[in-house]
């Protein structure tokens, strides 16, 4: 067995890993479970990120996902309570049927993309990130810290209004 | 070699993130469950862009990827600050009662 086949075989245990983690989350019972199954998710999608070639992104979603949003969620659901089953019976059929129908459509529109061989190199992304951000990109750039302030001082005053 | 390729892969990966997302969101009525699913459909669409960036060697995904990232991190925050005010008007965080 070279290094090539563990490398592949490590890939595929990731996609099983975030696959079974996606599942978990709408088979559980409790919002406590299916917020620590979506850190399994998100850890895994960051090891498929870093299977694309995409090193940057895979940190910043460790950090920024697992970091920020999940510890937001779990401060949810610890504030409003984590008793709360999930459950509900009537317009599921109709939610999973539509949800298979599309699952459907989308497997559909993959296979047409023609297969391309699998290769894993290791090539930092980050000095063109860096050299985008700050030449083709600058405008989004500083209107998404100008969202990210609104978005923080709009999320305290709605929070503390009585 | 197993001969297996990243892209198509990645693609229905995301493809299944993206239908578990839109299921979470149909069928649960619970708030944070629905965040939840919006989340995963927000991450299937990076798993999107970013195999298709390696499909096509640019890095220009890998930007708007970062920028997804920030409008989902503003948005769950709007979201959990409309959460905690719907909770203390209804004292649920269901959406039927």
């Amino acid at each position: 067995m070279n290094l090539v086949d563990m490398v592949d075989i490590i890939f595929i245990a990731f996609v099983c890993l975030t696959a079974f983690a996606a599942f978990a989350i709408v088979l559980a019972n409790q919002i406590l479970q299916a917020a620590y199954w979506l850190l399994c998710t998100l850890l895994g999608i960051a090891g498929i990120f870093l299977f694309l070639g995409a090193d940057f992104i895979a940190i910043a979603q460790v950090i920024a996902y697992v970091g920020g949003v999940l510890v937001l969620l779990l401060f949810g659901i610890m504030f409003v309570g984590a008793d709360t089953a999930t459950k509900r019976k009537t317009g599921r059929f109709s939610g999973l049927a539509l949800a298979s129908g599309l699952l459907l459509f989308l497997i559909w529109l993959v296979r047409l993309i023609p297969l391309c061989e699998s290769e894993f190199y290791i090539n930092t992304t980050l000095y063109d990130i860096g050299y985008q951000l700050l030449t083709n990109f600058l405008v989004p750039f500083e209107i998404a810290g100008i969202l990210l302030l609104v978005a923080l001082v709009s999320a305290v005053f709605i929070s503390a209004k009585k | 070699m197993i001969g297996i390729s990243y892209l198509q892969i990645s693609l229905y990966l995301g493809a299944l993130l993206m239908c578990i997302g839109v299921t979470l969101v149909i069928t649960r009525r619970n708030l944070i469950m629905m965040l939840i699913g919006i989340e995963l459909m927000l991450n299937a669409s990076n798993l999107n862009l970013i195999a298709f960036g390696k499909k096509f060697g640019q890095t220009e995904s890998h930007l708007f990827v970062l920028f997804i990232l920030l409008v989902a991190a503003a948005e769950i925050s709007i979201a959990l600050a409309l959460l905690i005010q719907f909770y203390k008007h209804f004292q649920s965080s269901h959406l039927e009662n």
